[in-house]
């Protein structure tokens, strides 16, 4: 009894931690501006006029922040193209990947996979020059493929460790049981071994672009214009101008977490069964 | 309908030599079990037979069609696997006809074609759930539609009971009887079960280390076994072994001579044995075979006549010697008795109202006509009794 009890507590306390910033980022971007000095929780008058900026595209509004809110809806396309990109990139070569890892033996695969997990340990920052001399050498800067070559490089790795560990638990047999009526080795893994996986393909995929849709620090190395920046980089233009109320920047930061949100709500069932558990005949 | 010819077939993993230089011949709608061990190297004659291993050297025809080369897909085949192996995202009406898609079948027969596989093995009404709501047994027969839907030649079987509680066992095993006289496929069967084996095959190969041992119907497997291995495996309890030496008396009578026994021989399957004097000897007898009777008071034992020896009450039968009883097992129609002779256990099995209990001390009785003799080294009959 007060094993549970205390259980439902620290869910409670941990909900409360995780959530809470959020709450009040969402709540504040519903105040007028004079609320928040009031050190306000709630919004007394709850307004959608701090949203109104940044969806004001072609508007003439000379507000403080204006010109940075207006390239909002332009630079949430542009993480778009950037997180499906990295997605569908870590789909293809890490199911893959993964699906020779798990399924044939060859000399070295242990070595392989330590070297995959090894990439993950060098800090961003280590390799921050060099790719940027690289992407500059090959004339990719300020281009969305920059960023989505180096976001897939650090979602990959991950990728293909999660689903080697999850394409292990489909039993041999099924592949096995599909050949024998009919199919042919790459129909098999099409009609059987693909549907039977979609949890965890499903799980990497969103992982995959909400890492991408989150990062900054290549994002920003990478990208100068609107061409190619995504949300996050823009976002970071607030810091830049003083005078930009809170209440817009709260606005601002509801947009950028408001997809990952609702993906991660969306196929949550499937997320947590792709990362906990298991396929069974 | 197919007949299938394992020719000298051999595969190695790696140093493992799984299965050494096979030759099989599987003929037409017969019932063909691979017996053995786990390990023996069974299942993965099987799935070189379904085309999902290729063999490291040998042939397999099917027919007059060399298959060696043919993936399982152009194979006509059906396998029913130890997991069932059912698609978990299809409900069970697409498990069913999955491989009839595959091949082409109008989706109008297919219809069909399911609805009567699914008679057959009674899951009409299961055809709209998915595997996961199925409790194993309706599973294993889900398993079995799917495989005789597509009306294959042949049907290979990889210990299809080994994942059900005794007692559905015992249920599809009487079910996949009856599947075999009703079809006209030659079944391939893989099983550990001795019993399976016994109940259900034709014929038993029985393998080891790779190997075949013996292959013959169940009556030859298990009154003459090849090898001690065979007598050992097939059988339950498992056979008697006992160790002896072969010795003639001054009579010119044959004995085996062991520790704590002493069983006579008739002469002439001596003398078809055509060995001599002095040759260590496994002498294999079963528990059936096997009579136990009161120790007798007179001094001269060897001319006693057993009462109870199973199924040969009334012929001039000699106690091979004395033994404890060690446990009494009463399993209902039956009583098993573990007697001590000379050291080693021997297995007998007696009517049930035998009061014999531990520590009494009785006189053994073994069946001449169905003891077997094994080489002491090699372990291979040296007479076929029949």
């Amino acid at each position: 009894m007060w094993r549970r009890a205390s259980l439902y507590i620290y869910a409670l306390a941990a909900v409360i931690y995780l959530t809470l910033p959020f709450a009040w980022v969402a709540a504040v971007s519903f105040m007028p501006e004079r609320e928040v000095t009031q050190q306000r929780w709630w919004p007394e008058e709850p307004t959608i006029g701090n949203y109104s900026l940044y969806f004001d595209v072609e508007g003439q509004s000379a507000d403080v922040g204006a010109a940075i809110a207006r390239q909002f809806p332009r630079a949430i396309i542009n993480s778009l193209i950037i997180g499906s990109a990295v997605m569908l990139l870590n789909l293809t070569c890490g199911s893959l990947a993964a699906y020779a890892l798990a399924r044939l033996p060859f000399r070295g695969n242990l070595l392989l996979l330590l070297f995959y997990l090894g990439s993950r340990s060098v800090p961003g920052v280590a390799i921050m020059i060099p790719m940027y001399l690289l992407m500059r050498s090959y004339g990719l800067l300020d281009t969305h493929l920059s960023v989505i070559l180096s976001h897939t490089t650090f979602t990959l790795p991950f990728t293909i460790w999660i689903l080697k560990g999850y394409f292990q638990t489909v039993p041999l047999d099924l592949e096995r049981a599909a050949r024998v009526d009919g199919c042919t080795p790459l129909g098999a893994l099409v009609r059987v071994f693909l549907p039977v996986t979609t949890p965890g393909l499903v799980a990497v995929g969103i992982f995959a672009f909400i890492a991408s849709w989150g990062e900054f620090l290549f994002a920003l190395l990478f990208t100068t214009t609107i061409a190619s920046r995504p949300v996050t980089v823009l976002a970071s233009d607030f810091a830049q101008e003083l005078q930009v109320p809170f209440t817009v920047i709260a606005a601002g930061g509801v947009l950028v977490i408001l997809l990952p949100l609702v993906l991660s709500f969306l196929f949550q069932r499937l997320i947590i069964q792709g990362i906990g558990g298991s396929v069974t005949g | 309908m197919a007949r299938v010819r394992l020719n000298n077939l051999t595969k190695h993993f790696g140093d493992v030599v799984a299965v050494d230089d096979v030759s099989l011949d599987i003929a037409d709608r017969e019932f063909l079990t691979l017996l053995g061990p786990s390990g023996c190297g069974k299942t993965t004659l099987l799935n070189m037979i379904a085309g999902l291993e290729s063999p490291t050297a040998g042939e397999v025809w099917f027919d007059d069609r060399n298959v060696t080369a043919v993936p399982p897909e152009r194979r006509d085949i059906a396998m029913v696997f130890q997991t069932y192996a059912l698609y978990p995202h299809m409900h069970v009406f697409d498990n069913v006809a999955f491989g009839l898609k595959m091949r082409g079948v109008p989706a109008e027969d297919r219809k069909k074609l399911v609805q009567a596989a699914a008679k057959t093995m009674e899951i009409e009404h299961l055809l709209d759930r998915k595997p996961r709501a199925l409790s194993g047994g309706q599973r294993q027969r889900v398993a079995l539609a799917r495989a005789i839907v597509r009306n294959p030649g042949v049907f290979l079987l990889d210990e299809p009971l080994s994942n059900l509680d005794a007692q559905l066992r015992v249920v599809m095993r009487t079910e996949l009887k009856r599947l075999h006289g009703e079809l006209e496929m030659t079944f391939v069967y893989v099983t550990h079960d001795q019993a399976e084996s016994l109940i259900l095959s034709d014929r038993i190969v029985v393998m080891k280390e790779g190997t075949i041992q013996q292959i013959g119907t169940p009556e030859s497997i298990y009154d003459s076994p090849a090898n001690t291995f065979v007598a050992g495996f097939v059988g339950s309890p498992p056979i008697n072994l006992l160790k002896g030496v072969l010795e003639q008396t001054g009579g010119g009578d044959w004995r085996v001579v062991g520790e704590g026994f002493s069983c006579g021989m008739a002469t002439s399957m001596v003398e078809r044995m055509g060995q001599s004097a002095g040759r260590e000897v496994s002498l294999g007898v079963r528990a059936e075979d096997i009579g136990v009777g009161e120790v007798q008071s007179t001094a001269n034992s060897d001319s006693e006549t057993a009462s109870e020896t199973g199924g040969q009450s009334g012929t001039q039968v000699r106690s091979v010697g004395r033994a404890e009883v060690v446990v009494r097992e009463p399993m209902g129609s039956d009583l098993f008795l573990t007697v001590d002779v000379g050291g080693s256990n021997v297995k007998v099995r007696t009517r049930p109202e035998n009061r014999m209990d531990r520590g009494d001390n009785v006189e053994l009785y073994f069946d001449p006509g169905k003891i077997h003799l094994f080489d002491g080294e090699s372990g291979e009959a040296l007479l076929d009794i029949r």
